[in-house]
């Protein structure tokens, strides 16, 4: 199929990241959100204008999600919780159909000074289920917005 | 790929399984610090991981005189929680570990069986790999003589040290008790980890030893068990590599 336009269902979004040895690895999850950037508001009002303005300064770009415990992803996430290596990461929107190029995603192809870091990992052994945080590597360039794939 | 249900999942504290007092347990897990920081010319706020938090969390259960009513003045001991995913742990399951002691232990109000839920701080200052999650090397269960086990494939070698956590449930005669760590780069010819060695004499004890920092983990790793005196031992047995 050739990439769609229009709405879509969470059932089509897919969540990538690089595994300890910089494969792109799916992560089944049912969570997701700070996809995107979000910038921090500055005021730059000054007593004598007559509205208060704003500019915008750094963004931030965390992104935290959760899913079904799995063997498989449980081996992904403890090789890279805490690590100090840049990681890809891509949040592939699809279509109403699975992601292909065009449709959008969100993320950044990892260098040796830019990508993502795995910050957090927490399993609920209650309903088996865990929680990942990820959060840019300092110093990275921006993830950002696009419509073909990261490596 | 396999997913699992907290009811083949098991637990583990100061030497007993309390698994079958156990209705639940919050979390488990690791979180780094993170402080998002930008300067002038960068493009995003950025982190550098920073010091490691082990989470444990809130732990409940039945009020029950044997099993978590005893632990409720621990210490100083170690929490594992094996998990089984479609069936009870076995070697090569993932585990999580932590050094811990029992911050507050309260009864509750149930419906008609009484519970309890216990809460920890987790000791972890002299941990050297801040790691908690591994694997179990050996599932908890009897052995009567010494001997070893078969090898956990971690697929590759690491550079970042080890540290296992073990609780002997049971003990039958008198003498003593190590309980080890093997690794090998084949699985065929094995070595003895050094730091990664305890001996006990009684039952209903659990701890933890390490290697260094750096210390190379080859690919395989395996428990040892050797007896002295002691005709048998029920005991599990997990090792988290520093990654």
């Amino acid at each position: 199929m050739t990439a769609q336009t229009g709405r879509t269902v969470n059932r089509f979004i897919t969540f990538k990241i690089h595994d300890s040895g910089g494969t792109l690895r799916t992560i089944p999850i049912n969570s997701i959100n700070g996809v995107g950037l979000d910038y921090e508001s500055v005021d730059v009002t000054a007593w004598s204008d007559a509205v208060k303005g704003a500019l915008t300064g750094h963004p931030s770009a965390e992104i935290e999600v959760s899913g079904p415990f799995d063997t498989t992803t449980h081996g992904y996430l403890t090789g890279i919780v805490g690590g100090m290596t840049p990681l890809s990461l891509d949040v592939q929107f699809g279509i109403r159909h699975a992601w292909e190029s065009g449709e959008p995603q969100f993320g950044i192809t990892a260098t040796s000074s830019a990508g993502y870091i795995c910050t957090s990992y927490i399993v609920n052994p209650n309903d088996m289920t865990f929680t990942a945080k990820f959060a840019p590597f300092s110093g990275s360039t921006a993830p950002a917005w696009g419509t073909s794939a990261e490596s | 790929m396999t997913r699992g249900v907290s009811r083949y999942n098991r637990l583990y504290m100061a030497g007993a399984d309390i698994s079958c007092s156990t209705l639940g347990l919050d979390a488990a897990g690791v979180e780094y610090e993170t402080d998002a920081l930008a300067s002038w010319c960068e493009q995003v706020r950025g982190s550098i991981p920073g010091a490691p938090a082990i989470t444990v969390g809130q732990l409940s259960g039945y009020l029950d005189t044997e099993r978590l009513h005893a632990l409720r003045d621990t210490t100083s001991s170690v929490l594992t929680l094996a998990f089984g995913g479609t069936a009870a742990p076995t070697t090569g399951s993932p585990a999580f570990s932590a050094p811990v002691l029992v911050r507050s232990y309260q009864a509750g109000e149930g419906d008609t069986i009484s519970t309890v839920t216990m809460t920890f701080d987790v000791l972890a200052s002299d941990l050297v790999i801040p790691m908690p999650f591994g694997v179990l090397l050996h599932a908890l269960g009897a052995e009567t003589g010494s001997n070893t086990g078969a090898g956990v494939d971690a697929g590759a070698a690491t550079t970042r040290g080890a540290w296992m956590a073990y609780h002997v449930t049971a003990i039958a005669g008198t003498g003593s008790a190590t309980i080890s760590v093997d690794d090998s780069a084949d699985n065929v010819t094995y070595a003895a980890v050094s730091g990664l060695t305890a001996t006990v004499t009684a039952a209903g004890v659990s701890g933890y030893a390490q290697t260094t920092a750096t210390a190379t983990i080859r690919r395989y790793a395996r428990w040892q068990l050797s007896l002295t005196g002691i005709t048998s031992i029920a005991f599990a047995l997990a090792m988290m590599r520093g990654l």
